[in-house]
């Protein structure tokens, strides 16, 4: 049928019976025509849906920086981060952390250390970004895998959350030299932070 | 004589030290005997315990076994049925590119071009749940058209039907590829030999990229045994065998690929996918058929 499509196309579908299969199994399948038209509501964004940023500014000694992104998408938060000036040679952890800080707001303005404890909301054990709710902190984003230099990382979270005391807005993004093992407790050994920004909200 | 006088003696000095009564002796101070009746107790209660701890490792072991049995029964795919999905209808890329010509967006040339679908509602997020997963993103956003959401939901329902029909833990999938850019699409033909340069499939929201090596473990307390009362450390007992469910997923993954690939073919059949099953990345490339 797929070979035809495109004679069919041509000839005028409809005409000449080029038609999808039936369904076969019992769960309902949507209209194909929900794809362009007739859109319902829960296929749109969320009116309200919220978004932020944090800019990653290179702690001193490295060059790493970029942006990340946050914006709310039905199932979740989209984080989407890119991140220039990291080593090619293994993984980058990608963490919110508690803090609401990259420098200690002290007179001494030491940046935030290592092992500052992520954003866990739900007190969870530290995990991967897979992991379900209870399994990871929310603020457990995984790593970031460099090619020429820049990481791409694109994802709808379903533990981050832009509202009220789980939000993570005000919380501290940051990049780590290593990678984040997934079960080191409680930060995944990923190594010293290259670079850090605060969540800040957008209206 | 002098030998007789000398065993006189000797007798005389063993019968003086049996019939000489000796002092009875000491007994044990209180505290060391509250001390020694405490440590019998707790010896006691250290016996009941492993008693019941080796019933519930004995629960669990059995639990293990049997779910390793069921996974051993569980048929990787058979030669013919590789032949199916690697070269089968869903094998032909050009079959994607005219499915995705069909029933996808226009090209997705851009972020902003996304961004004004995802907008109308033409293409929706894809996160994780119950069945499935979403892998992290390098090339490709997380987004599809609508059917081809419900279809992945669809797959991985069939799936884990599947699996719960035989017994089996549940597993989601993981996607690692939705919608690219033709941009990202460019700057991925340059580090995957498998990825076209020129328009593909995910650049009209309808393909995706599913897995074939590896699954998620779905927690669920059905997968737990009961232990016996009392048991220590029930909760670090269960993490415990989570793990073990997780480490057999990839153990078994040749075998829950089975399920998955024939669940692939069937909605194949059904006209819902097309199929390619790559071989240079252990990823199913599926459209929207």
């Amino acid at each position: 049928m797929t070979r035809l499509l495109p004679l069919c196309l041509v000839l005028g579908g409809a005409v000449l019976g080029c038609r999808e299969p039936a369904p076969v199994s019992p769960t309902p399948s949507p209209d194909r025509s929900a794809d362009s038209a007739a859109v319902p509501d829960s296929l749109l964004p969320p009116p309200d849906a919220r978004a932020a940023r944090a800019v990653l500014r290179p702690f001193p000694g490295h060059q790493a920086r970029g942006v990340v992104t946050f914006e709310e998408v039905r199932g979740g938060v989209r984080v989407l981060a890119e991140v220039e000036g990291l080593s090619e040679e293994g993984l980058h952890a990608l963490h919110v952390l508690d803090m609401r800080f990259c420098l200690t707001p002290d007179s001494l303005r030491r940046p935030v250390p290592a092992n500052a404890p992520h954003f866990n909301p739900d007190r969870s054990r530290h995990g991967g970004p897979l992991a379900l709710e209870g399994e990871r902190h929310a603020g457990d984003l995984g790593n970031l895998r460099a090619r020429d230099g820049t990481a791409r990382y694109d994802r709808v979270d379903p533990l981050v959350h832009l509202r009220e005391g789980r939000s993570v807005v005000g919380r501290a993004a940051v990049v780590h030299a290593g990678q984040d093992d997934f079960y080191t407790q409680p930060g995944g050994a990923s190594g010293p932070i290259l670079a850090c920004g605060v969540i800040e909200g957008e209206d | 004589m002098a030998l007789a006088a000398l065993g006189g003696l000797a007798a005389g000095w063993g019968l003086r030290a049996l019939l000489v009564e000796r002092p009875p002796p000491p007994g044990p101070p209180p505290e060391m005997v509250r001390q020694l009746a405490a440590l019998r107790d707790s010896l006691a209660r250290t016996e009941a315990g492993l008693a019941v701890y080796g019933a519930a490792l004995d629960t669990l072991d059995t639990v293990v076994t049997r779910t390793r049995a069921r996974f051993e029964r569980l048929r990787p795919l058979l030669d013919s049925e590789l032949d199916a999905l690697e070269s089968g209808r869903g094998a032909n890329y050009g079959n994607h590119r005219w499915a995705a010509f069909a029933y996808g967006t226009p090209p997705v040339r851009s972020d902003s071009l996304l961004d004004s679908l995802r907008a109308v509602g033409r293409l929706v997020p894809l996160g994780d749940n119950s069945r499935y997963v979403v892998s992290i993103l390098e090339y490709s956003a997380p987004f599809v058209v609508p059917s081809t959401r419900w279809l992945i939901s669809e797959t991985a329902r069939r799936f884990q039907d599947s699996l719960a029909a035989r017994g089996l833990p549940l597993y989601r999938l993981i996607v690692t590829s939705a919608t690219r850019t033709s941009s990202r699409q460019a700057a991925l033909s340059t580090v995957n030999a498998n990825a076209v340069s020129s328009a593909s499939s995910h650049e009209a929201g309808v393909s995706v990229d599913v897995l074939y090596v590896q699954f998620v473990y779905l927690p669920r307390d059905e997968d737990l045994p009961t232990l016996p009362p009392q048991t220590p450390h029930t909760e670090r007992l269960n993490r415990w065998l989570e793990g073990v469910y997780s480490d057999l997923g990839f153990r078994y993954a040749e075998h829950l690929d089975g399920l998955l690939g024939r669940v692939l073919l069937q909605m194949q059949q059904e006209g819902r996918w097309l199929v390619l099953r790559e071989t240079g990345q252990p990823v199913y490339h599926l459209t929207r058929g």
